[in-house]
């Protein structure tokens, strides 16, 4: 069974997936419901949960960096990309937070075609208990 | 020194291109009294008497250290900033990082262009509702439309930085905002003559369900 928390986080996990399914988008678009989104935390908390969704979404096989992939530091290291992500923000590093972009794998785009999810309308609806036991797994085997 | 639209000379190659394609707008400069000889408004026109007195014209250094949008008389759409002259992109970006910058202003807060907005302070409808892309009515020509109100959106600020990004360039903004230019055949996802701009501020997150607005443009 999973916590109020942990459902909070998986069904922006979900949100972002989607959108990440139908267009391609870069950091500044992803988990805006975890700890109020970009700029609204003092702590970072926004800043870390997007630097480990991508970190285990690239290393989970569910996205790619489909441009901008040479403003990392090493863009064929996973931890480097993190870290580049963690150690900055959107105003001290637009090139990597808005000028890389990430796409969907076909295997995510499989994933969110078999829970019926790859359409706009899906964005707003409630988390999917099944995606939702789909992705933990995957994030728990590929987070830091 | 007081000055008057009659120093105003438009050189721009694109803005003759626009006067070609458009016999009314060039009837209507000729009116008056824009002379297309010398590139410039004549005494004989009606604007000189509009910002009063004629008077000779500055030299385009002049009309750039003014920044071109304080004449008096002249009514200004209510984002561009008296003093700030909104430089050419291309220019800026060939130029490479920090070309045309100029310097951070604590001062200013910004506001949602009214260029982005439909006119009541919302944005277009999203494709999938409030906070997802924004489609935009097609044009002939998706990169020069996009880039275009990309530019509109600097609000009339002049960027610190562009950064070119694969064709297209990212801008940060004086005031913290970045807005990026993605000309068509980037995306993966959408039509590959479809281009897209992404603003990101305080204020448009505020009015998009707290996230960056996406904007696509898609082809006739």
């Amino acid at each position: 069974m999973t916590s109020m928390s942990e459902t909070k986080i998986l069904l922006a996990y979900q949100q972002t997936l989607i959108y990440l399914g139908l267009e391609d988008i870069s950091a500044v678009f992803m988990l805006s419901g975890i700890a109020g989104g970009q700029g609204a935390n003092e702590d970072g908390a926004w800043v870390e949960a997007v630097a480990d969704f991508i970190f285990s979404s690239l290393r989970g096989g569910l996205i790619y960096f489909s441009s901008g992939e040479e403003f990392f530091s090493a863009p064929e290291n996973f931890d480097s990309i993190r870290m580049d992500y963690s150690s900055s923000d959107p105003e001290s590093k637009p090139e990597i937070w808005m000028g890389v972009q990430y796409s969907a794998t076909e295997n995510l785009i499989e994933i969110l075609q078999s829970f019926e999810l790859l359409n706009w309308e899906s964005i707003s609806s409630d988390l999917k208990p099944g995606l939702a036991d789909k992705i933990s797994a995957i994030y728990r085997n590929n987070s830091a | 020194m007081p000055r008057s639209l009659g120093q105003i000379k438009f050189t721009s190659p694109k803005f003759e291109t626009v006067l070609a394609a458009s016999p009314v707008l060039a009837s209507l400069l000729v009116a008056l009294g824009y002379d297309f000889n010398n590139g410039g408004f004549g005494a004989g026109g009606l604007l000189p008497q509009i910002g009063g007195p004629s008077v000779s014209p500055l030299p385009p250094a002049d009309l750039n250290q003014q920044g071109g949008t304080s004449i008096p008389g002249l009514i200004l759409p209510s984002y561009i900033i008296p003093g700030k002259k909104i430089p050419d992109i291309e220019a800026v970006v060939n130029e490479g990082f920090g070309a045309g910058a100029v310097p951070p202003n604590s001062n200013l807060t910004y506001s949602v262009p009214p260029s982005i907005t439909d006119g009541r302070g919302n944005l277009p409808p999203g494709i999938g509702g409030v906070g997802t892309p924004i489609p935009m009515p097609p044009s002939a020509n998706p990169n020069q439309t996009a880039e275009e109100f990309a530019k509109n959106a600097f609000n009339g600020q002049a960027p610190l930085v562009v950064v070119p990004i694969g064709g297209g360039w990212l801008a940060k903004m004086p005031d913290g905002t970045a807005i990026l230019y993605r000309p068509a055949g980037q995306a993966t996802k959408t039509s590959p003559s479809t281009a897209s701009v992404d603003i990101n501020s305080p204020s448009v997150r505020d009015i998009n369900r707290n996230e960056p607005a996406k904007f696509k443009f898609p082809k006739y």
